[in-house]
């Protein structure tokens, strides 16, 4: 029978229905057994009335047992209840059967079991348990009738043969047994789409909760604000930043209690300011905004630098109210945000401009302009150099930016460092030799690393460009190898090596606006870029140089630890 | 310098960038293999183009104003008549994961703007049009 109920729903239904089935065996038992006793004395009827008692109260007692243990089943929570539900069943038809059920009221009895249906069962159910007992009931009544297959000791009332009284009391009761079937139904449904209203509200009111602790909680200022302007919410950050309290500013217009000066001081009128922009606008143009140089007058007569996010509140197409996220722009928090965010919009501002440089150096070099003398080509060539070096250093701030904002997203597996070695390899290789210069690969064993192998083939393919610039001869060496528990790839140089001082200053991030000490070219960036990257990645870098002998960096990985897998990718 | 031998009609290109210097750069670029090129400044204007001329390639951008690169992509390919039309976008960022969600949408090729030379992208025009590539 289907039952739209949990196990846990079923089992506290099942501890309810015995509960019950105590109170109503006590009351019903004793007030009927009592005065029959009294009148009758132990006769045949008494004795069997106290042994249907006497039975229910032990099945009952089972029961009890049972709903205490814990089962992992379904089946057997449906069962459990089932049984309940037939036990009633059981009880009424004997309880019935003996007292010679001629009576209407008797049938009453079978009012628990279509009851308790409603409490366990879907609305089958609850119709199924009501025919069967409208039938059982006529069932009785006409064996009663007939006088058949009724072995009992009970003298039948003269009632019994009586055609009349027995025809309306089958159709009464079996009346009355399915209209309560009708009504348990209806009841269960209302009960059972209450609870579940109950306990949608109840999730709802546990998400606000938990939204509301969040905003209380966070580390910048926030405010809500109606479709009128009207203050709904502030957090503790307000209050701390605003030096106020969520009493007086509550239901406050914003215009009131957010006075908002431009970046020389002088007020802005509320209707021109961003906040009030935002609420008139049509849900399709409202988009979020983003202030800075402005300020808040403080209560006591101050000023608060402020960067402030706007975010309208859009329900069915309607803008319904904002929300304003600010925090103190004098924060050195916040100022190293605005600076991410700033030279992340440098970075890229920029690469517009230097893309069209070389395209139009491109576009001449490959002779579509016509053709050029040796002088004009070897300038388009020192121009379209500058033009790729300022193009890495774009892409170089941008990165570093990204890195700041902790979005850079890291894609941990294993890798192979000898196909790193062999991807870099294969990608230098002949601008090596160009250059007059070996490449040398020394690798004696598969290393199979954890870390992002796209990243750290633009690591490794960095610190060889950085080789091959400062290498006039001589052999640039990719190395891997094992070493503790870690996986090591070495690029080594012959180069003109560092200084102390220079090696020290590598992968400092000052380094990326002083230079590196006594160097040419900014390739700070990189190698402080590198560093972070590999951190990232849960490894370490280090430098070794000798001025005038070369130079050695050293990235180590983490190992991967799964056995097997190391032999798949090597290749001498 | 060659020029495209072809006495035929010449090839359409439709060029879709919003920045002029751009389309400057790439319809000098086009222009060298005899192709007529066409271009246009925003996603809309892409969309009547292809729709009055009928191009036999596009080169589009992904930064588009008014409807993105990726909002024509989809719109093209929708269309039983312009789904056949071989279509490079290009963008300014060698950005992995734009790329590889233009070319799901059914790109046939990419270029990066400043960054993919002037001969390969000549290449990868002529490839998609069945001409013999150029190596010079």
């Amino acid at each position: 029978m289907p039952t739209p109920y949990s196990n846990s729903e079923l089992l506290e239904r099942v501890r309810w229905y015995i509960k019950i089935r105590w109170s109503i065996l006590f009351m019903v038992a004793i007030p009927t057994i009592t005065p029959q006793f009294i009148q009758q004395g132990p006769n045949q009827q008494v004795r069997s009335n106290l042994m249907i008692f006497g039975g229910a109260l032990l099945i009952n007692a089972v029961f009890f047992g049972l709903s205490r243990l814990h089962f992992k089943q379904h089946l057997v929570y449906i069962a459990l209840a089932s049984a309940q539900v037939t036990l009633d069943m059981t009880i009424a038809a004997t309880a019935v059967f003996t007292n010679g059920g001629i009576e209407s009221r008797s049938s009453l009895l079978f009012v628990l079991p279509i009851l308790m249906c409603g409490a366990f069962l879907g609305r089958v159910g609850i119709y199924v348990t009501g025919v069967v007992a409208a039938s059982l009931y006529g069932l009785i009544l006409t064996l009663d009738y007939y006088n058949i297959l009724i072995p009992r000791n009970i003298a039948a009332p003269a009632l019994h043969r009586d055609n009349v009284y027995f025809f309306r009391s089958v159709f009464f009761s079996v009346t009355v047994l399915l209209a309560i079937t009708v009504v348990t139904d209806f009841v269960a449904r209302l009960i059972r789409h209450r609870t579940q209203l109950a306990e949608e509200l109840k999730g709802v009111q546990t998400e606000q909760a938990k939204t509301m602790a969040i905003l209380r909680g966070v580390g910048s200022a926030l405010v809500s604000v109606d479709r009128h302007g009207r203050i709904e919410m502030v957090n503790e950050m307000f209050e701390h930043l605003m030096k106020t309290s969520r009493q007086q500013v509550i239901g406050q217009p914003i215009s009131d209690a957010l006075q908002l000066l431009d970046s020389h001081g002088q007020p802005v009128p509320f209707a021109t300011s961003a906040i009030a922009q935002l609420l008139n606008q049509t849900a399709t143009d409202a988009a979020p905004d983003f202030l800075s140089d402005y300020y808040l007058r403080l209560p006591d007569g101050g000023q608060l630098p402020i960067m402030a996010h706007l975010s309208p509140v859009v329900i069915d197409q309607n803008v319904i109210g904002l929300v304003m996220v600010f925090d103190d722009a004098s924060n050195p928090k916040a100022v190293q945000q605005l600076k991410t965010n700033f030279v992340a919009m440098v970075a890229h501002q920029l690469k517009t401009p230097i893309s069209e440089i070389k395209g139009f150096v491109d576009n001449m070099l490959s002779g579509i302009t016509g053709q050029l003398n040796a002088k004009q080509q070897d300038y388009l060539e020192r121009i379209q150099e500058v033009a790729n070096r300022c193009n890495k250093l774009a892409a170089y701030l941008l990165d570093l930016a990204i890195l700041e904002h902790g979005k850079l997203a890291v894609g941990l597996k294993p890798t192979s460092l000898n196909n790193v070695l062999a991807n870099v390899a294969h990608i230098f290789g002949e601008r090596i030799t160009q250059r007059g210069l070996k490449l040398e690969i020394k690798q004696t064993e598969p290393v199979m690393v954890v870390a992002d192998s796209d990243m750290l083939v633009e690591i490794v393919s960095n610190l060889v460009g950085n080789s091959i610039a400062y290498s006039q001869k001589g052999t640039i060496t990719l190395a891997a190898h094992t070493e503790g528990g870690y996986g090591t790839i070495e690029v080594s140089d012959e180069g003109k090596g560092m200084s102390e001082e220079q090696l020290s200053a590598l992968f400092h991030k000052e380094t990326i606006l002083t230079g590196i000490p006594g160097s040419e070219s900014g390739t700070g960036l990189g190698l402080y870029l590198a560093s972070e990257l590999i951190r990232l990645q849960h490894g370490k870098i280090t430098a070794k140089s000798t001025p005038g002998t070369g130079t050695t960096i050293t990235i180590k990985l983490p190992l991967h630890k799964e056995k097997g897998s190391n032999n798949d990718n090597f290749s001498q | 310098m060659t020029t495209s031998a072809n006495s035929d009609k010449a090839k359409t290109i439709l060029l879709a960038d919003d920045e002029l210097p751009f389309r400057q750069i790439y319809r000098d670029i086009l222009r060298l293999d005899g192709y007529k090129v066409l271009e246009a400044e925003d996603g809309e204007e892409v969309l009547k183009m292809v729709e009055a001329e009928a191009p036999d390639l596009i080169l589009l951008d992904i930064i588009l104003p008014r409807l993105s690169g990726f909002d024509v992509l989809t719109k093209l390919k929708e269309s039983s008549k312009t789904k056949n039309i071989p279509v490079i976008v290009y963008s300014i960022l060698n950005d992995k994961p734009e790329i590889e969600r233009a070319m799901k949408l059914g790109a046939n090729d990419f270029t990066i703007k400043g960054l993919t030379p002037a001969l390969e992208v000549r290449n990868k025009v002529r490839a998609l049009l069945n001409e013999e590539p150029v190596t010079e």
